[in-house]
C-alpha cells in the first residue's frame, strides 16, 4: 500500500470468532482498510469451505493451517482455525514474494499463540472483543515486521 | 503572545486551567488566583514573580487568556530547568506541560495533576480551588517525575508537599490521605460503602492510603495515633473496599499499637514529610516518585516491602495454602475483581503479571498482580511494562522470602498479624498442595483447615481485620472477607511439580469447581500450558516430552521418576486405541498384501477416532507437522514413536502386532530409551521425503510414507535404499514388542517386503515375487534374501564386494535368530552399498517377527545400526560414505546422493532453527521444541 511494502509482512490481521463475527481487526494504516474487513468477511465463506471439507477427509484432521484461501489481484488471503474453531486471517500483498508458505505458518502459529496467551488472561471473557495489548503488540509485530 | 505555539495538550490544559481560574469568565484570571495556581507548581516565589512579569500581567494586573498561557508554558519551562526567559518558551517541540500540585483537591484530582506531565491531557479538575503553594522549586523532582512519570509518588499528604516516599521506607502505594481524612474517605476512592460515622471514616482515611504495608507508621501519624486502638473495631464495621478495609485493619493491627507507644512523628522517616509543607520544602524531591536516585531506592514504589508482601502472602495463602502453588484463573479473577477496579485495567494487570501466561498465578506473580492492583487503587497509573521490582525473579514462586521475616521488626508494640496467620497457613500449606483428584503423591489434605486455622492465631485486633477474622466484623467488610474465606476454603488445587503430567492436574480438580480457562495450551507449537513453569523458565524436559516418554515408557516405568502417574496414565488412554486399530489393521493387512496398498485410509480414520478420545495426544501429534515446514502432511514421525496409535498409522506395523497386540497391549512394552533420537529428530522429516520420493517414483506406496517417519540416521549413511526398509523396521518393532510371538512374523515379512519392493528400484520385482513366496513361512525369508542378493549382483556386477554378499545372508539368517548375530550381516551390506540395504531389511524383518525378545530387539536394532557403520568403517572403507570411486556409476550416484541428504539434513536442520528463531518463541519453547522431536526421533529409531 505504502512505501514500506516491503517491510510487511501482512496488510491485514483478523481473528475471528465462532460465529464469524469479528473478534479483532488490524490493518496496516491506510485510508480504505474497509477494503480490508471486506476481504477478510468474505474469505470467511471459504474458511467454512475448507473446514467442512476437512472434517469429511478425516486425513487433515488436526491440520489448523488452512492455506491459501484464494488470491486476489494484490491481495492472498491465508486462514487458519484453531481447534476452538476460531478462525485467523491473514492478508497479505501478492507483490510480497519474501512470504512462503512457511513464513505463513509461522506467522500464524505466532497468532495462535498469541491468542492462547490472551485467553489464558482470566479477565477476557472468550467472544469478547479483543483488547489485550499483548495481543494487540504480537498482531502489530507482525503486521511490521520485515522479512 | 503571538510567538507562542501551543501543542494540542498544552491548550487543551491551559484552556482548563484558565477557565477554572476564569471563575467570573471575565476573560481575566485575578492575580491572586493565578498566584493561587502557579503556587501549585513548586516554583519557588521569585520565580514565579519573575514568570508573572515576563508574561506582561504585572502591567495588566491580571491574567488575560495569552498573559496566563504564557505564565503556564513558562512554569512548564522552569519546571524542566529552563531558565525564566521568553526564549524558553520556544525551546523546541515537546514541552512537558506543567505540574502543579493540587494540595486539598481530592485524591484523584491530586493524581490527575500530577501525572498530567505525563503527557497526557488529563483533564484537570480544577474545582477543588485548593492549590496549596508548598513554595519549593524543585527541579530535580520535576525531572525525575518527566522521568517516572507513571511512577509518581502519592500526592503530598499533608499540604501537598509531603510525599509518602520516605528515605527509609518506599511509599509505594502509599496515599496520604491523612490530611483529607473523612473528606478523602467519603469523596475518594469509590469504597464500597461510604462511612457511616465520623469515627469510621476517620479510622479508614489514613488506613486506606497503604495497603501495601509499606507505609508504616508514618502514615498513622496523628490520625493514627487517636484511632489505632478503636480502629480494628471501626474497621470491621465499616463498609469500605476490601483494600481498603484490608489495609486498614492490617495497619491498624500491625501499627496501632506501634504508632500509639512511638507517636506519630517519631516513627520514620515519615515523620518528616507529615510535617506541615512549610518546615520541609524539600519533601517534594525526596518523593518517591521523583528523584532518580529515589527510583533506584527501595522508594521505587513498585518495589514490594516486606509488610506488603508478608500480607501479600497471606492473601495468596487463603486462595493457595501451598506457596509453591499456583493460583488459578478464575479465583484470581474473583479476588481480583473485588478490587473494583475496572475489567480492562484488571486484565492489563493480569498480562503484566502473569509473566509465563499460563492462565494462573505463581506467588511471585500474584504479588506483582495485587501490587499492580493496590497501586492502581490508590491512583497510580499502571506501568506499561511489568516494572522490574515486580518482575519474578526466579522461575519458582518466591519461596525465599520468608513471611514473617519482616513482621517482627514492624510490629513494634502490636503484635503483626501477619506472623500469626503466616505459620498456622504454611503448616497447611505445603501438605494441601494438590487436587484430591490425584492418585499421586500430593493428594493430601487441604483448604479448609487454612482457613479455619488463621482466624484463631491471631491475637487482637488483627483477627476481625483477617480475611477469615472478618467474619465477624459487621456487613461490608464481613462480606469481602466471607468471599476470601470462601477461596480459602477451595484453595485451588493445581500445585503441581513441573514435571506432573499436565491434564491430570488439570482435570482432577473437580472440588476446586475452578475451571482453568487455558491449563492446557492447544497452541500450534503444542506445548502445553499446564505446567506453569516450564514455559517461562526453560526446564530440561517440557512436559510434553515427559508425556511422551511416558506413553513410550509404558514397559519401562522405571525410567521415569513418576512412573505411578505415568504408567497409569499410560496405559489407559493408550489402550484403547490400539484393538480398533488392530483390528482393522489385521484385516487390512491381507489386503495389503495382495494389492501391496496399505489399508492406510482405515488405519487413520481408526486414528482419528483414537485421537479425538484423546485430543491432547492428537494434538501432540499434530505438533511436529506444524514444525516441519518441508512435509507438512507427511510428517507423523513423532506420533508413531509415541504409541500404538502412531503405530496405526503405518500399516506393516497395525499388521504385525495386529494379531497378537492387542492382548498384550494393557503392559506396554518397555520401549528402548528415547534420548537417542534426539540427535536425528530434525532430520527425520526429510529422510521421510527421500524415501516418500523413492516410493512415489515407483509409484508403489504412497500412502505408507506416513509411516515413514522412523527412517533413524544411520540408514542414511548406507544408502537411500536402506531408509525405506529401516523404516519399515522401526514399525515393525513397535509392534513387536506387543507380538512376541512368531505367528507375526510372516505377515511382518510380507508387509516389508511390500514396502521394500517400493524403494529399491532393482528389487521391485523380485521383492513382489518374494513377498509371495514369504507368506509361505520365514523359511523364504533367507530365499528373499538370497534372491535379492542375486538380483543386485547382476545389477552391479562391478562392485567386487557384491559376491561376499549372499554367503553372509544366510548366516544371518540363521544368526538373526541370534539376535547379536544378524548385526553382522548388515556391516558387510554396507561395504556394497547397493546390495546391502536390501539385506539389512530382511534381516531386521526377520527380527521383528521372530523377536519374543522384545527389548533386546530393540537395544540391538541401534546397536546393530552402529555396528553396521563401525564394521564399514574398520574396514579401510568409510564408515558413512563407503562408495570408493572405483565403483560403478550407481554407486557415485548413491554416493553422491547421499551426500546430498547429508547436506539435505544439515540444511534443514539449520532451517528449522532459524524457523524457531523467527517465530520469535521463547527460547524454552524453541529448546521444548527440540527436545520434543528428538525424542519423537529416538522413539521411532530406537524402536
Amino acid at each position: 500500500m505504502t512505501g514500506q511494502r516491503l517491510s510487511k509482512m501482512a496488510v491485514c490481521v483478523a481473528v475471528i470468532s465462532k460465529e464469524n463475527y469479528p473478534l479483532y481487526i488490524q490493518t496496516i494504516p491506510t485510508e480504505d482498510d474497509l477494503k480490508f474487513h471486506y476481504t477478510v468477511h468474505t474469505s470467511l465463506d471459504v474458511v467454512e469451505e475448507k473446514i467442512n471439507n476437512v472434517g469429511k477427509t478425516t486425513n487433515d484432521l488436526r491440520e489448523l493451517y488452512l492455506g491459501l484461501l484464494y488470491p486476489t489481484e494484490d491481495y492472498k488471503v491465508y486462514g487458519y482455525v484453531t481447534n476452538t474453531k476460531i478462525k485467523f486471517v491473514v492478508v497479505v500483498e501478492s507483490s510480497n514474494t519474501a512470504l512462503r508458505d512457511n513464513e505463513i505458518r509461522t506467522m500464524f502459529r505466532k497468532l495462535h499463540n498469541a491468542y492462547t496467551d490472551m485467553v489464558c488472561n482470566p479477565f477476557y471473557t472468550p467472544g469478547d472483543r479483543i483488547t489485550s495489548r499483548v495481543f494487540e503488540k504480537v498482531v502489530n509485530g507482525m503486521m511490521l515486521q520485515d522479512s | 503572545m503571538e510567538g507562542l505555539t501551543l501543542s494540542e495538550a498544552e491548550q487543551k490544559l491551559y484552556s482548563e486551567l484558565f477557565g477554572t481560574c476564569d471563575v467570573d469568565h471575565t476573560g481575566r484570571v485575578s492575580g491572586t488566583r493565578a498566584s493561587e495556581l502557579f503556587l501549585a507548581s513548586q516554583l519557588p516565589h521569585d520565580t514565579l514573580q519573575q514568570i508573572t512579569e515576563l508574561c506582561g500581567a504585572t502591567r495588566l494586573g491580571h491574567f488575560g487568556r495569552s498573559q496566563f498561557y504564557i505564565a503556564l508554558k513558562l512554569i512548564a519551562a522552569v519546571q524542566n530547568g529552563l531558565p525564566v526567559r521568553l526564549d524558553s518558551l520556544n525551546t523546541g517541540g515537546d514541552m512537558p506541560l506543567p505540574r502543579f500540585v493540587h494540595i486539598k483537591g481530592t485524591e484523584q484530582d491530586k493524581k490527575r495533576m500530577q501525572f498530567a506531565n505525563a503527557g497526557v491531557s488529563h483533564h484537570m479538575s480544577m474545582e477543588a480551588d485548593h492549590y496549596t503553594s508548598p513554595d519549593k522549586p524543585h527541579h530535580p523532582i520535576l525531572e525525575r517525575q518527566t522521568t517516572h512519570p507513571g511512577v509518581l509518588p502519592p500526592p503530598p499528604s499533608s499540604r501537598g508537599h509531603v510525599r509518602s516516599g520516605s528515605s527509609g521506607n518506599p511509599p509505594h502505594i502509599l496515599h496520604s490521605r491523612q490530611h483529607v481524612v473523612s473528606e478523602a474517605a467519603s469523596n475518594n476512592l469509590p469504597l464500597q460503602a461510604t462511612a457511616t460515622s465520623p469515627q469510621d471514616s476517620y479510622s479508614s482515611s489514613p488506613y486506606n492510603t497503604s495497603p501495601p504495608t509499606t507505609s508504616p507508621p508514618s502514615q498513622r501519624r496523628s490520625t493514627d495515633r487517636h484511632h489505632s486502638g478503636p480502629a480494628a473495631t471501626a474497621a470491621a464495621t465499616a463498609k469500605r473496599s476490601l483494600f481498603d478495609n484490608r489495609m486498614e485493619v492490617q495497619w491498624t493491627g500491625q501499627y496501632g499499637a506501634a504508632a500509639q507507644a512511638a507517636g506519630v512523628n517519631t516513627a520514620d522517616g515519615w515523620v518528616e514529610f507529615s510535617s506541615s509543607p512549610a518546615s520541609q520544602p524539600r519533601s517534594l524531591g525526596p518523593g518517591p516518585g521523583g528523584a532518580p536516585t529515589d527510583s533506584e531506592d527501595e522508594s521505587d514504589p513498585w518495589t514490594i516491602t516486606q509488610e506488603q508482601r508478608d500480607y501479600y502472602t497471606a492473601q495468596f495463602k487463603t486462595m493457595q495454602p501451598d506457596l509453591h502453588g499456583l493460583i488459578q484463573g478464575t479465583t484470581a479473577r474473583e479476588f481480583f475483581q473485588r478490587s473494583k477496579l475496572p475489567i480492562a485495567q484488571l486484565s492489563r494487570i493480569w498480562d503484566m503479571s502473569d509473566v509465563n501466561q499460563d492462565g494462573a498465578l505463581s506467588l511471585e506473580e500474584f504479588f506483582a498482580a495485587f501490587h499492580l492492583v493496590v497501586a492502581r487503587r490508590n491512583g497510580y497509573d499502571l506501568p506499561e511494562t511489568l516494572p522490574q521490582a515486580l518482575m519474578p525473579k526466579s522461575t519458582q514462586p518466591a519461596t525465599e522470602e520468608d513471611p514473617f521475616a519482616g513482621a517482627p521488626p514492624m510490629a513494634g508494640g502490636g503484635t503483626p498479624p501477619v506472623p500469626a496467620t503466616a505459620p498456622q497457613t504454611q503448616a497447611a500449606p505445603q501438605p494441601a498442595p494438590q487436587a484430591p483428584p490425584q492418585p499421586a503423591p500430593q493428594a493430601p489434605p487441604q483448604p479448609t483447615p487454612q482457613a479455619a486455622p488463621q482466624a484463631p492465631p491471631q491475637p487482637t485486633q488483627q483477627p476481625t481485620q483477617q480475611p477469615t477474622g472478618a467474619q465477624g466484623g459487621s456487613k461490608s467488610a464481613d462480606e469481602n472477607w466471607a468471599t476470601f474465606d470462601e477461596n480459602s476454603s477451595s484453595p485451588s488445587p493445581v500445585v503441581q511439580s513441573p514435571a506432573n503430567f499436565d491434564f491430570a492436574a488439570v482435570h482432577p480438580d473437580p472440588a476446586s469447581k475452578i475451571i482453568q480457562p487455558v491449563p492446557v495450551r492447544m497452541s500450534p507449537e503444542g506445548q502445553t500450558y499446564s505446567d506453569y513453569r516450564p514455559r517461562t523458565f526453560s526446564e530440561p524436559i517440557p512436559t510434553d516430552v515427559v508425556n511422551l516418554r511416558r506413553e513410550r515408557s509404558g514397559t519401562s516405568p522405571s525410567k521415569h521418576p513418576k512412573s505411578g502417574d505415568t504408567a497409569e496414565f499410560t496405559p489407559g488412554k493408550i489402550a484403547p486405541p490400539p484393538p480398533s486399530s488392530r483390528s482393522k489393521s489385521a484385516k487390512s493387512s491381507e489386503e495389503e498384501m495382495e494389492n501391496g496398498v496399505p489399508p492406510h485410509k482405515k488405519l487413520t480414520q481408526t486414528v482419528s477416532d483414537t485421537i479425538r478420545m484423546r485430543p491432547r495426544l492428537a494434538e501432540k501429534l499434530s505438533r511436529p507437522r506444524s514444525y516441519s515446514g518441508t512435509s507438512v502432511g507427511v510428517h507423523h514421525p513423532p506420533p508413531l514413536a509415541i504409541s500404538p496409535l502412531a503405530q496405526s498409522d503405518s500399516p506393516t506395523e497395525s499388521q504385525s502386532g495386529g494379531k497378537k497386540e492387542a492382548p498384550l497391549l494393557p503392559p506396554p512394552p518397555p520401549r528402548p530409551p528415547p534420548r537417542r533420537q534426539q540427535t536425528h529428530s530434525r532430520s527425520v522429516s526429510l529422510d521421510l521425503n527421500r524415501v516418500f520420493l523413492h516410493r512415489d517414483s515407483k509409484g508403489k506406496h504412497p500412502a505408507p510414507q506416513p509411516l515413514a517417519p522412523p527412517p533413524a540416521v544411520p540408514p542414511r549413511h548406507v544408502s537411500p535404499a536402506t531408509k525405506g526398509p529401516k523404516v519399515v523396521q522401526q514399525n515393525s518393532e513397535q509392534a513387536m514388542p506387543i507380538s512376541p510371538t512368531p505367528k507375526t512374523t510372516p505377515n511382518n515379512v510380507v508387509n516389508f517386503i511390500t514396502a521394500e519392493a517400493a524403494v529399491p528400484a532393482e528389487g521391485l520385482k523380485h521383492s513382489r515375487t518374494m513377498s509371495l513366496d514369504s507368506k509361505a513361512g520365514s523359511a523364504f525369508r533367507t530365499k528373499w534374501t538370497f534372491r535379492r542378493s542375486v538380483s543386485f549382483q547382476p545389477e552391479v556386477p562391478l562392485a567386487t564386494d557384491t559376491p561376499p554378499t549372499p554367503p553372509p545372508r544366510p548366516h544371518d539368517q540363521t544368526r538373526d535368530k541370534a539376535e547379536d548375530t544378524p548385526v553382522e550381516p548388515p556391516t558387510k551390506p554396507v561395504k556394497k552399498k547397493a546390495p546391502t540395504p536390501p539385506p539389512v531389511r530382511p534381516r531386521n524383518r526377520h527380527r521383528s517377527g521372530e523377536d519374543s525378545q522384545k527389548s533386546e530387539l530393540r537395544q540391538e536394532e541401534p546397536s546393530t545400526n552402529d555396528r553396521r557403520r563401525h564394521v564399514s568403517a574398520p574396514a579401510t572403507r568409510v564408515p558413512p560414505i563407503p562408495p570408493p570411486p572405483v565403483r560403478r556409476k550407481r554407486e557415485d550416484i548413491q554416493a553422491a546422493i547421499r551426500a546430498h541428504k547429508e547436506r539435505n539434513t544439515v540444511l534443514s536442520r539449520t532451517n528449522s532453527e532459524l524457523q524457531g528463531d523467527l517465530a520469535e518463541a521463547t527460547e524454552e519453547r524453541v529448546t521444548l521444541e527440540l527436545q520434543l522431536q528428538k525424542l519423537k526421533p529416538f522413539g521411532v529409531t530406537g524402536l
